[in-house]
């Protein structure tokens, strides 16, 4: 495969799990912000 | 229920090593795409878990319009769960906007193209962003009676986005299941759809789980303060 075209395949990887992650620290962030009195 | 939550956590974590492993080692590469094919795994799990979780949404939205004047204990649990779902099909959603170019550009040799399929995905994205913003600056009562309306409405968008490869000549491909005589995969290709799909679904039910809780717990911190303000007042 190309080399770039490799590269794409590996940025969406990357790229899913950087978009899910930051949605988790996001709600996580949310659930600490809400605990304190 | 915390021993089944952390049981969830881990068969999500399993169930999500074993997609990424037969994504990426155990089926073949396409013949003519070669591994960029590989994307469609994480593509169309996503682009299926948007069209649910926008589902979900959907009917929560009913069931608080049709539940507000009636039981309002139900009406803020269905409020709550369309807010989680809304946001969780926001983000898969963005997922499908980012991974479909970088499938595209090696394949069709552009990234991005206003055919029917990606142009309508787009504005459910942007219905969907558009209701989210609602939800964070508006205010007042009548701020979750107009989401809902719009989360009703927006998911309007989700019947066109899956048919307009049938209804239109697209640039995207038809279908994968249920496409016609010229869509899907390779059968050596299902097990990763499968797994895929059975990951970000477990994954999906975890987040929602968890951002649904935290929705419910602000309701909750809203209506002790309206409380107090009340008392003070009276």
């Amino acid at each position: 495969m190309n080399p770039m075209f490799h590269r794409h395949l590996v940025l969406a990887y990357v790229l899913t799990w950087v978009i899910q992650l930051s949605y988790v620290a996001y709600v996580a962030l949310k659930w600490r912000t809400g605990r304190r009195p | 229920m915390k021993l089944f939550r952390w049981l969830w956590v881990i068969a999500t974590l399993a169930v999500m090593i074993q997609a990424f492993h037969v994504a990426m080692f155990v089926v073949p590469a396409d013949e003519a795409q070669g591994d960029i094919f590989r994307i469609f795994f994480y593509h169309f799990p996503s682009a299926m878990m948007t069209f649910l979780f926008f589902f979900v949404s959907f009917i929560a939205s009913i069931v608080y319009l049709a539940s507000r004047n009636t039981n309002m204990t139900r009406a803020l649990k269905a409020d709550a769960l369309a807010l989680a779902n809304a946001e969780m099909g926001v983000v898969f959603c963005t997922v499908v906007l980012i991974s479909g170019p970088l499938w595209a550009r090696p394949v069709w040799g552009i990234w991005w193209t206003w055919d029917e399929r990606l142009t309508s995905t787009l504005i459910l994205y942007l219905i969907y962003v558009a209701y989210l913003l609602l939800r964070r600056f508006a205010e007042g009562p009548q701020m979750q009676t107009l989401a809902a309306i719009m989360a009703i409405f927006g998911y309007v968008d989700v019947p066109i986005v899956y048919f307009s490869t049938r209804w239109w000549r697209t640039q995207h491909p038809a279908p994968v299941f249920g496409g016609g005589p010229n869509s899907g995969v390779d059968p050596r290709m299902l097990p990763a759809v499968w797994w895929n799909l059975a990951a970000w679904l477990a994954w999906g039910i975890l987040i929602v789980s968890f951002r649904y809780a935290v929705a419910v717990r602000d309701q909750q911190k809203q209506q002790q303060e309206a409380l107090r303000a009340l008392e003070v007042a009276g």
